[in-house]
């Protein structure tokens, strides 16, 4: 019986107290966070504009930064072979041009190399992957053969 | 003067400021304790507190005259305080704080208490409460809400307020059994 009072008299008195002054000071606090709060929205839309730009460009500068660090380095240390391959895709008009080789002769020649895989592909990838592959000797050899046919 | 005409001058911008301080009068107090029952701490209730104003202040515009501004208010108050404690939660958790036992040190920690040692094992047995069960407890037991408006406040049933209350009473009692009181 004596518990139950003791818990009643605890429930009864609020336990919890505030500061003094508090509540008579409350709005005019919160009047001038909502004040502050306002005065960015109202100011010039530039800002505006640049909050919405701000991440975009970090992103594009992030990406930037993500694509030189790859790009350069595996320019710089990575197999020769790989740029003297893009060789021929770069010269290949002039090829073409001064040694007469037309896309029957590269197709022809195509047929003579070792490649196997021709069946998988159409025969537009085999003309690319076949381009990409020759040299200027395999073209100067091709014309030969055509000529000699 | 009626919610009614206070809320025709809070959706009018040449009278939303005075009728705004007006709101902020008649509710601050009643909503201050209904968050400070929840989060305990002051600091953290003027906080929240703030908030909740800043929230009615910024979308007063939307309120449906149909609704009670009452209800509103402890609604939005009641929303803030969950979230708050949530976050609260969630990062004392990640500090490996056992749930709950949070509230328990913001209690010990408050020195806006001012309760005797009773006081204090009731409060700290009311913290170990799940959120919402010490939500519906506080407001039926000291706040002294009816059901019918705790049900829209809360937006659940009388039946459901009443099984919560009960098992909180029931859980409070088992709590303070052993304890000296």
């Amino acid at each position: 019986m004596v518990k139950k009072n003791n818990i009643k008299q605890a429930s009864e008195h609020n336990p919890f107290v505030v500061p003094e002054g508090y509540f008579d000071t409350f709005s005019e606090r919160l009047m001038e966070r909502i004040d502050h709060s306002e005065k960015p929205a109202v100011s010039a839309p530039q800002s505006a504009i640049l909050r919405y730009l701000k991440p975009v460009l970090a992103m594009v500068a992030s990406f930037t930064i993500i694509f030189m660090l790859i790009y350069f380095p595996v320019q710089l240390i990575g197999p020769k072979s790989l740029s003297q391959n893009n060789e021929p895709f770069s010269v290949l008009p002039e090829f073409m041009n001064f040694y007469q080789v037309n896309d029957h002769a590269i197709i022809q020649a195509f047929e003579q190399t070792e490649t196997k895989t021709e069946h998988d592909y159409d025969n537009q990838f085999i003309e690319s992957v076949l381009i990409a592959s020759l040299t200027e000797y395999d073209l100067l050899q091709l014309n030969n053969n055509y000529y000699e046919n | 003067m009626s919610d009614k005409h206070l809320i025709d001058r809070l959706k009018n911008p040449a009278t939303k400021r005075e009728a705004f301080h007006e709101l902020v009068k008649t509710y601050q107090e009643k909503l201050y304790w209904h968050i400070r029952r929840m989060v305990i701490d002051h600091d953290d209730t003027d906080d929240v507190l703030q908030n909740v104003f800043i929230k009615v202040w910024n979308s007063i515009e939307t309120f449906r005259k149909e609704s009670m501004l009452y209800t509103w208010l402890f609604r939005i108050a009641t929303n803030e305080s969950l979230t708050h404690l949530a976050q609260q939660k969630r990062r004392k958790i990640f500090s490996g704080t056992i749930e709950n036992e949070f509230m328990i040190n913001n209690l010990k920690s408050d020195k806006y208490f001012d309760g005797s040692e009773i006081e204090r094992k009731l409060q700290a047995a009311i913290q170990k409460l799940p959120d919402k069960q010490r939500l519906v407890f506080n407001m039926k037991y000291f706040q002294e809400m009816k059901y019918t408006d705790m049900a829209e406040i809360l937006e659940t049933s009388v039946g459901a307020l009443k099984a919560s209350f009960h098992h909180a009473v029931k859980k409070i009692e088992e709590d303070l059994k052993d304890e000296d009181i």
